[in-house]
């Protein structure tokens, strides 16, 4: 990794929870409500309900961090910003136009100023292309001509540190790491110039040691090109190196939402305090302490509870009123947001 | 009087594969120490350094394609490593050293209910009444935090921390000394990793059982282990007590992956490590981490460093340890800021 990436490390965390909300976002979900259908025996179907009204704005130019565990509906709000998924309620808006039910047909636009990036570089690529290949089709797709898609392929893999440029585009993803694979996985998302970019746990799959370079890479993109991230994963120290907000979810629904350091110098949510002391960074002392732990697991189906999502587990709950009346999101401080009825209690504590 | 033989000593350990006409070196020259009960020595290391093939090597699991398998393995000091495979089978694997497979919560027989699946290694072993078979089962299924209704459960009416719980239990029903612990928290979220983690925790404690604790996590290791080794390419690049591995790292390559993990309440930006991981049918000559170390040397490039041993009990596998090697270079890199912060 070159000197320039590293020196582009820039945490903007305090300044853009303000900044995030003085301009127009490029992404807006008001209200978001996802239902699966899923088959529960051979005739019995069931629902499960993914997203329970959620809505969250990412600003042009803004990192926002969707922290949460297994089934907490991160991957599927992130699917709907995108509209590869369609709410049952609420809506979707990409730049101010309302994408919410627009047919696929009419979406050309935004699949091209709107990209994912997956989280396994070792499935999320296809074998028998070649890298120049991968990275070409959406172009063709796109009808650029060939000429101008040779020199975008090679400028899309400049960006992301493969070079030189023509060895990597005659290799196949099998003869790399893959830390480069990921790269090669940015890099088609990035040839289009998008807007907007969802990266769905774009580090979990890949070594530690190259962890670093694929956070700081995004991050590079992020502030040289001013492309907007939807940065999906379920570890959120990594959260607070790469994002400007952290939304953490739990249960379908965004439980605490502020800048990075609000988030994790002065989490207000029982869930938020669970997850940051469950996290074991090295230190030669834990081994001689219990982790403080919330009991139990979160329920992987069915409605959402009436009260508050994370009732059945929570340290601080407080029966007849939590598990009866779901808190809603409130502003503890200017851009910090909690759902906690406890909420007051959890400021005045610190 | 002599001290006791330390638990398990495993000295210059080697475990060669053959792979598409080429060797694999998964394990090469691997040396560490459980001294006594309930120590816990963490192997971390990334993917293809090394670390499952070593426990793969302890249990004697070894596929059809070994070309070499080498260097001691003592358990109180019999060399288990010696052992005819029937020995082996019949008084050291599950008895004495047994495994938590990477997934292994997945592959819980679907049809079978969880008391069945402890109690199969006593059934076969016919020794006990099934009274004492029943009773056994249920003190397990406490020991690891259920009640003794599980039983009766099949593996689908549980969750993913239930079933690690499970086949935590499974491991222990011939009550081992040693119990080796591949990835067992990889397939859980957070919360409920921290839930497992703390039940090991108790675990060392009581019943006093040693734990070999295979990770990519360094932060996990330190939340169990007392030694720690770093794999890196078939080495233990770097091995010894937790707080200096941790706190002090004497490789390089050791000191750079601490630096490159993002970390909650850090003041500097985590820094990214060079290079590539190695090919480990074709490793680097030399030192094997040259490629990618800032600090290398004239010997680095050509000559293999041995383990050298550092005062603690510990070594490190780099020139830059030896005095008579790296002159005025000598722990030169423990002179910059390391990038880890304490608090």
């Amino acid at each position: 990794m070159t000197d320039s990436v590293r020196a582009t490390h820039a945490p903007a965390q305090e300044t853009a929870a303000a900044t995030a909300t003085a301009t127009a976002p490029l992404i807006s979900l008001e209200g978001i409500e996802v239902v699966y259908q899923i088959r529960k025996g051979f005739f019995r179907t069931g629902q499960v309900h993914a997203l329970n009204d959620v809505s969250l704005e990412v600003a042009k130019g803004e990192t926002v961090a969707l922290v949460g565990e297994s089934g907490s509906g991160k991957s599927t709000l992130g699917r709907v910003s995108l509209r590869l998924i369609a709410p049952a309620r609420g809506r979707v808006v990409f730049d101010g136009q309302d994408i919410t039910a627009a047919p696929e047909e009419s979406l050309g636009w935004l699949r091209r100023r709107a990209q994912i990036v997956f989280q396994d570089p070792f499935s999320s690529l296809n074998p028998y292309f070649r890298v120049y290949d991968l990275i070409e089709e959406p172009l063709i797709i796109d009808g650029v001509p060939a000429e101008e898609r040779r020199q975008r392929v090679y400028r899309a893999l400049e960006a992301v540190d493969l070079v030189p440029a023509p060895r990597f585009a005659s290799k196949y993803p099998t003869m790399m790491s893959g830390g480069q694979r990921q790269r090669v996985g940015i890099a088609r998302a990035l040839v289009r110039d998008p807007d907007y970019i969802v990266a769905d746990e774009p580090v979990s799959m890949i070594d530690a040691s190259s962890r670093v370079e694929i956070l700081n890479l995004l991050r590079t993109i992020q502030t040289e090109r001013g492309v907007s991230f939807l940065y999906i994963t379920h570890d959120i120290a990594s959260a607070r190196t790469f994002a400007d907000r952290i939304a953490v979810m739990y249960l379908g629904t965004i439980v605490e939402i502020g800048s990075a350091a609000q988030v994790i110098d002065r989490p207000l949510h029982p869930y938020t305090r669970a997850l940051i002391n469950a996290i074991p960074e090295p230190d030669p002392r834990n081994r001689f302490r219990h982790r403080e732990v919330v009991p139990g697991e979160p329920p992987t189906s069915g409605a959402f509870p009436r009260g508050c999502p994370f009732f059945s587990r929570c340290p601080d709950r407080i029966p007849g009123l939590c598990d009866i009346d779901r808190p809603m999101l409130q502003e503890v401080e200017p851009g910090h947001f909690v759902a906690c009825h406890r909420v007051t209690d959890n400021v005045a504590s610190g | 009087m002599t001290a006791p033989a330390p638990l398990l000593a495993v000295e210059d350990l080697h475990l060669h594969y053959v792979s598409g006409g080429r060797v694999v070196r998964a394990v090469d020259g691997v040396s560490f120490t459980i001294e006594r009960r309930g120590e816990a020595v963490g192997i971390v290391g990334e993917s293809g350094s090394g670390k499952t093939s070593l426990a793969v090597a302890l249990m004697r699991l070894l596929p059809k394609n070994v070309v070499r398998f080498d260097g001691s393995i003592r358990l109180e000091g019999q060399d288990i490593r010696a052992l005819s495979e029937d020995e082996f089978r019949r008084e050291i694997r599950w008895r004495r050293i047994a495994m938590v497979f990477q997934g292994a919560m997945n592959v819980l027989n679907p049809v079978l209910k969880i008391g069945d699946q402890i109690a199969e290694p006593l059934q076969l072993d016919g020794r006990l009444s099934k009274q004492a078979i029943r009773s056994r089962v249920n003190e397990l299924l406490v020991r690891v935090g259920l009640s003794p209704e599980f039983a009766t459960r099949y593996p689908h009416e549980l969750s993913g921390g239930q079933k690690q719980r499970v086949v935590l239990a499974m491991a222990l029903v011939l009550d081992p000394d040693v119990l080796i612990l591949d990835e067992p928290t990889s397939a859980l979220d957070v919360s409920v990793q921290a839930q497992i983690m703390n039940l090991l925790k108790d675990l060392k404690q009581d019943p006093g059982i040693s734990m070999i604790f295979i990770t990519h996590d360094i932060g996990l290791a330190s939340d169990l282990c007392d030694h720690i080794a770093v794999a890196y390419a078939g080495w233990h690049a770097e091995y010894g007590p937790a707080e200096r591995v941790l706190l002090e790292p004497r490789h390089p390559y050791a000191r750079l992956l601490l630096a490159s993990l993002p970390r909650l309440r850090a003041t500097t930006p985590p820094q990214p490590m060079p290079g590539e991981p190695p090919d480990l049918t074709n490793p680097p000559a030399g030192c094997r981490f040259h490629p990618r170390c800032p600090y290398r040397f004239a010997p680095c490039d050509t000559d293999v460093p041995p383990p050298i041993p550092i005062g603690d009990g510990g070594h490190a596998r780099c020139w830059l340890n030896d005095p008579g090697v790296a002159g005025d270079l000598y722990l030169a890199h423990l002179k910059e800021p390391a990038g880890v912060s304490h608090d």
